[in-house]
């Protein structure tokens, strides 16, 4: 079997195949113009622009569905996940107005966001090695000034990922909180 | 070997690179002309004799709202051109946005010019909301408070546009034209919020600082409403980031800097109970801003324009009421704003419907001042006058736009 042969069938191996299908006929509707039209301003124009880890991290999901499984299960555990939305969710209220400190200004001059990135990548080097050549590449991007903002705290993550993140929890936690009722 | 180093060598390189890209700007200093040409200024901008005079500006639309007013200088950002200055005539640019109503998909941005002695030359659109969406590769709702702020040789153009919901939903977008507001280069969004980009919105003028950036004064709407401080670079790329803090919700900072560090800046109350002017200071050129006590100035939830004169005083117009902002005055304060008396009315009605509001406020390079405000929601109007007429203005009561 040719390399295509094998890529296309190991993309379009079920059960991901639903998914990957309606992800894509998303993007069809959303990124082809018809006529005047194109959706995709319309999405913009709310989400703004997404962060590299978004993107790599949809691209992964799309295309390589067992890697992103096996990488969810090993460095994104339930505990970890919901840290982070957590935290997401902590930053974004502070940085909209409600407390005295705005997290997000430290991204214009990411001096210290960088020294804690390197100190968690020195700690978890052995242990999390998606995760830090992730941020890797968001680092990469952001020297690049690959999307509109100035502020690092842009390339990392955004509400989209916070929301999803949230999304991912809901299913674990409802488990849990059910097998907990039956016992 | 190379796997297991891998994630570990792509970090280092991201980092570094994100190291030697990074900004490290220099320790902010708020520009001041130097002594000779300060003490020029001065002489010259005191030597004018008294005088009051207003025009309107063209009314294209039926509604004009949030008009911003510059001085168009003659010379490059490295080599400010004394000598053509002082040649060629004085030449304004002001900007506002008008439609059929405020918030209507039809507002776009107008643009009208001012030479010395001539009258307003007709209003010309510079963004409509079409040109906008397609500069910006998004949908945009409304458009709104164009800003223009002036540096030798270039004019920058601030303006806010919403995609969705109301003003608290709004970006800030900047283009700058480099023939004197001719040509606009197509505009380009900054970033300021992680939250969709989310409610950062400008209206009052910036403060150049020593290095070519520029500290520009804006408020965020939504959650919280509070003004925060910008700094830019040249090309617009954003450095930093302050907010102000206030005990209250405050909008729309008028920043005057007194020195090198010392800034104060002047904040409409958009808080509940009785409002008066909020008051915000910085001793250190912008990096952090410390909430001072409300000046002893009505303020009916209503934008207010400052700007520090070459005499030393401050200048502020407001609407100084309670309720509405059926009254337009001028007040001044020699003691860096901690007292202020009322010069003279502007303009006034008894009906509180009625709206003089959205004042801005610029001294020309001659040291003519020039006044900008909307008129009834229905054009802008302009009153130019001097410091010898601050000086000696009349019935401060009477209002000095007469019918």
């Amino acid at each position: 079997m040719s390399l295509p042969d094998t890529l296309y069938l190991k993309l379009m191996r079920l059960p991901y195949i639903r998914a990957r299908l309606i992800v894509l006929a998303i993007a069809a509707v959303v990124f082809i113009p018809w006529g005047e039209l194109i959706v995709w301003r319309y999405v913009y124009g709310f989400i703004n622009d997404l962060s590299p880890t978004t993107w790599i991290m949809l691209f992964v999901w799309l295309g390589f569905p067992d890697a992103f499984h096996y990488w969810v299960r090993e460095e994104l555990p339930l505990k970890r996940r919901l840290i982070l939305c957590l935290s997401m969710l902590f930053f974004y209220v502070l940085a909209l107005g409600s407390g005295p400190v705005d997290p997000y200004a430290y991204g214009y001059q990411p001096w210290i966001i960088l020294a804690v990135m390197t100190a968690w990548v020195v700690w978890r080097n052995r242990t999390a090695p998606c995760l830090i050549l992730l941020l890797g590449v968001d680092l990469a991007v952001y020297a690049l000034h690959g999307i509109a903002s100035d502020n690092l705290w842009d390339y990392l993550f955004d509400p989209v990922l916070m929301i999803v993140l949230g999304i991912s929890l809901i299913r674990p936690l409802m488990s849990r909180r059910k097998i907990r009722t039956q016992s | 070997m190379l796997n297991r180093w891998f994630p570990t060598i792509v970090f280092a390189v991201g980092l570094f690179a994100s190291i030697l890209t990074a900004t490290l700007p220099e320790r902010p200093q708020f520009s001041q002309p130097d002594k000779s040409a300060a003490g020029l200024a001065a002489t010259q901008a005191a030597a004018l004799p008294a005088s009051f005079a207003w025009s309107d500006l063209p009314r294209p639309t039926p509604s004009a709202h949030a008009a911003t007013l510059a001085d168009v200088l003659p010379g490059t950002r490295l080599h400010v051109a004394h000598a053509e200055q002082d040649l060629e005539p004085v030449h304004l640019v002001a900007a506002w946005f008008g439609g059929s109503r405020e918030g209507a998909a039809d507002v776009s941005l107008y643009q009208s010019d001012w030479y010395a002695n001539a009258s307003w030359m007709p209003a010309r659109e510079i963004m409509t909301r079409e040109q906008a969406q397609r500069e910006l590769g998004r949908n945009i709702r409304k458009l709104g408070n164009p800003l223009i702020v002036s540096e030798p040789g270039r004019l920058h153009l601030f303006f806010v546009s919403v995609s969705y919901g109301g003003w608290a939903g709004s970006a800030i977008n900047r283009s700058t034209s480099t023939d004197g507001g001719k040509y606009w280069q197509p505009s380009q969004r900054i970033v300021t919020s992680p939250f969709f980009n989310l409610s950062t919105l400008v209206r009052n003028p910036g403060t150049w600082l020593t290095d070519g950036s520029l500290g520009l004064p804006v408020y965020h709407e939504f959650v919280n409403k509070h003004g925060e401080w910008l700094r830019l670079d040249p090309e617009g790329r954003v450095l930093a980031k302050e907010r102000m803090p206030m005990p209250r919700a405050t909008l729309q900072p008028a920043v005057v800097a007194l020195d090198s560090q010392h800034a104060v800046a002047a904040l409409r109350d958009a808080g509940p109970g009785e409002n008066q002017v909020q008051w915000s200071e910085t001793q250190d050129a912008g990096r952090r801003w410390h909430a001072g006590s409300a000046r002893t100035i009505p303020n009916p939830n209503s934008a207010v324009a400052m700007i520090g004169l070459r005499d030393g005083s401050l200048l502020m117009a407001c609407n100084p009421i309670g309720g509405n902002r059926n009254q337009l005055s001028l007040l001044r304060s020699t003691d860096q704003g901690s007292t202020w008396t009322l010069v003279r009315i502007v303009e006034q009605s008894a009906d509180d419907k009625d709206e003089f509001s959205y004042p801005t406020l610029i001294q020309d390079r001659t040291g003519a001042i020039h006044l900008v405000y909307t008129h009834l929601r229905q054009g802008i109007r302009h009153a130019r006058f001097t410091q010898a007429w601050l000086n000696n203005p009349g019935n401060p009561n009477v209002p000095a736009v007469s019918k």
